[in-house]
């Protein structure tokens, strides 16, 4: 998959480049402002659901649905940065959800029947999904099996792995501590989103400012050119896949903090949105690009449509239907813009 | 079966590095042995598998699983995947359950609907990859509207009243064999003639094989693809019909558990997933090693949540095999060249 994505890619960055050099376009700007950019073209949906939802019902801005509200966006933001890490290199990861179920357990079980203090559990499980992520990367780079295949059978690994190793009960006797710092606030923010923004901000800082991150975006926008440029190929899709472990590890650490249960369920229904929040806010699924920002904010209008749906008593169901045709219309938008880049019109 | 031996200087010398080269590249050789290795060791150390009756639990299993993963290796072999046959046959039930149960349509003309239903959402998926996007994401995105329209109408409950004449198709028997299973083999013997008398069939591997040369050949890209991905929904929805007429009630969950197995039938089959190449004959086996498995399993006593790790394992094995089988070739054309 990585090698059919990489020519177009590097077609992108290279015509970019013309570009800047050449004629300036006549295209018209506003098009050119709301594709050009990765987030003026979510900011403004954005901004359009929350004042709409606003105005139209009070309950909305309440302090209850505003708590709820970024508290699925804490998770959720994780969970499609979770995927967006493995986007960015051309790549999947189907097994996201087993890793946040398997996370969501093994923390459980540490700190109900291992009674570890609440802070060391946090890091071993974190840990944990790091590895399990590793594991992944290893196995499509290490044997150069098809990273398809991979994550699909780890998915259900995974899933096998923590039904036969942690059994299919819930752990609800996890001690108070740290549920009553995913169910705190601090102003109006939850805690758990506080935590998942500095994640964020630590995410955009790696991606951004550090030579791992450029490995990372040099490799997905094309995997040969970046291995004749002498680049750790093997090591940086390694690091891709247990960076998207950990990120998925976080998102369900948060959870079992906020719903003080280590539960198998955690995790069922993050494929969707987790492909859905990246595209949304920018990120090529061709790979080569990382938008975090643009993530978090796709997250959060994935969020407001669900919560909007909710209050006009919609079935969750139809929202499933909904985020189908949410990320249909991401990809038509992503594939817009890949072709006015490399036709030199952005 | 070291890949480093076959890239040996003359392979074709040593009698063993061509039963290995056997092996790995006619694609259901493999399956076959596997199959054939299971079945004896169940034979022999169960006194419980080898029995008429779970025999026929062993088809009953297997005949959906196959269609499931006919369905799926289409679509593989033209170099595409379809994330979206378990969202068909859950949709499909929907239709037809609806139809019999709510409408009193005839179970023949309901079966008809249903089938068309799965061809007509495939054909529309084909026709969004046409225009260039990937089929995992148009597959994976469409699941998800396909499920939650399922689910939406039905509210998740099951259509429970369906016709006695149609329930009884799905435990028929014909001479101790139950009928769906007879159904899922025509409906592969009929795959198999395609894929080997029409030229339909060769498109399709020639488009999955190098689609820019099967443009330059005259296959008409656009039509074509619709067609496998019509051809992938209708498949699905045979699976479903098949499976809703054997459980007697028609659930919009139906499908919700045929990813992983969709794949691994025909890789494990040999069917390769970079396209241009198909074994209807290994798709069938790999269903029948894992229905056979699966029941074996439970002959052993093992623990249920093992089968799903298992499953996991095989399919990551079958990946592997696929890789192993990749380098064999290109070790072998390398010594053709060599010696030519």
């Amino acid at each position: 998959m990585t090698a059919d994505a990489a020519p177009p890619a590097a077609g992108v960055e290279t015509s970019r480049q013309e570009e800047a050099q050449g004629s300036p376009s006549t295209q018209s700007r506003l098009v050119r402002i709301l594709l050009g950019s990765d987030l003026v073209g979510i900011v403004i949906p954005v901004l359009v659901v929350g004042i709409a939802m606003a105005s139209l019902f009070p309950g909305f801005a309440s302090s209850f649905n505003v708590d709820a509200l970024l508290a699925t966006i804490a998770v959720t933001a994780l969970v499609g940065l979770a995927q967006a890490s493995v986007l960015a290199i051309g790549q999947f990861n189907l097994a996201l959800p087993a890793m946040g179920a398997f996370t969501g357990m093994v923390l459980g079980w540490l700190l109900q029947v291992g009674h570890l203090p609440w802070p060391l559990a946090v890091l071993l499980s974190f840990l944990f999904a790091g590895l399990l992520g590793f594991v992944q990367g290893a196995i499509i780079t290490w044997l150069k099996l098809n990273a398809f295949v991979v994550t699909l059978g780890l998915a259900s690994v995974y899933y096998g792995a923590m039904f036969v190793i942690l059994g299919n009960e819930r752990f609800q006797h996890i001690g108070t501590e740290l549920p009553s710092f995913g169910r705190g606030a601090t102003g109006p923010f939850p805690n758990i989103f506080i935590a998942s923004i500095i994640v964020c901000i630590v995410m955009w800082v790696l991606a951004r400012f550090t030579v791992a991150g450029r490995w990372l975006l040099a490799t997905g926008a094309n995997a040969v050119a970046a291995r004749f440029s002498a680049l750790p190929v093997d090591r940086i899709v390694i690091g891709a896949h247990a960076v998207s472990g950990a990120l998925a590890g976080l998102a369900s650490i948060l959870l079992v903090s906020r719903l003080a249960v280590g539960s198998p369920a955690i995790g069922e229904d993050w494929l969707l949105s987790s492909f859905a929040a990246p595209v949304l806010g920018g990120t090529l699924l061709s790979g080569g690009k990382i938008s975090v920002f643009g993530t978090v904010l796709g997250t959060a209008l994935l969020a407001m449509i669900g919560n909007a749906l909710v209050i006009v008593g919609v079935s969750q169901y139809w929202y499933q239907a909904g985020l189908g045709i949410i990320i249909l219309g991401a990809v038509s938008i992503d594939r817009l813009r890949i072709g006015l880049i490399a036709s030199g019109r952005l | 079966m070291s890949p480093r031996e076959q890239s040996g200087t003359d392979t074709r010398a040593k009698p063993g590095a061509s039963a290995i080269r056997a092996l790995t590249t006619a694609g259901p050789a493999a399956v076959t042995v596997a199959v054939v290795i299971l079945v004896l060791a169940l034979v022999l150390t169960t006194r419980t598998f080898a029995t008429a009756d779970n025999l026929k639990v062993v088809a009953l299993g297997s005949a959906v699983t196959i269609v499931v993963g006919l369905a799926q290796m289409i679509v593989i072999s033209a170099g595409g995947m379809n994330l979206a046959v378990g969202a068909t046959g859950g949709l499909v039930s929907v239709v037809c359950g609806s139809l019999m149960n709510t409408y009193g349509v005839p179970p023949a003309l309901a079966v008809i609907a249903g089938l068309a239903a799965g061809a007509g959402t495939g054909a529309l998926i084909g026709v969004v990859i046409v225009r260039g996007f990937q089929p995992f994401i148009v597959t994976l995105a469409a699941a998800s509207v396909l499920t939650g329209i399922g689910l939406g109408v039905t509210e998740s409950i099951p259509y429970y009243h369906l016709p006695d004449s149609f329930q009884a198709f799905g435990s028929a028997t014909v001479a101790g064999v139950p009928l769906i299973f007879l159904v899922a083999l025509l409906l592969a013997v009929i795959l198999a003639a395609m894929f080997r008398y029409t030229s339909f069939g060769r498109q399709i591997l020639a488009f999955g094989a190098n689609p820019r040369a099967a443009a330059l050949s005259g296959v008409p890209l656009g039509s074509l693809q619709i067609a496998i991905y019509a051809l992938s929904g209708f498949i699905a929805a045979a699976a479903s019909v098949l499976l809703v007429a054997r459980l007697g009630n028609a659930d919009p969950a139906v499908g919700k558990d045929w990813l992983l197995v969709s794949f691994a039938a025909p890789i494990i089959g040999g069917t390769r997933l970079t396209g241009g190449y198909a074994s209807v004959l290994g798709t069938v086996l790999g269903a029948l090693l894992l229905g056979i498995l699966v029941n074996g399993l439970v002959q052993w006593n093992v623990n249920v949540f093992f089968v799903q790790l298992i499953s996991g394992l095989i399919i990551l094995g079958a990946g592997g095999f696929e890789r192993v089988r990749e380098v064999v070739a290109s070790a072998g054309e390398r010594n053709e060249r060599r010696s030519a």
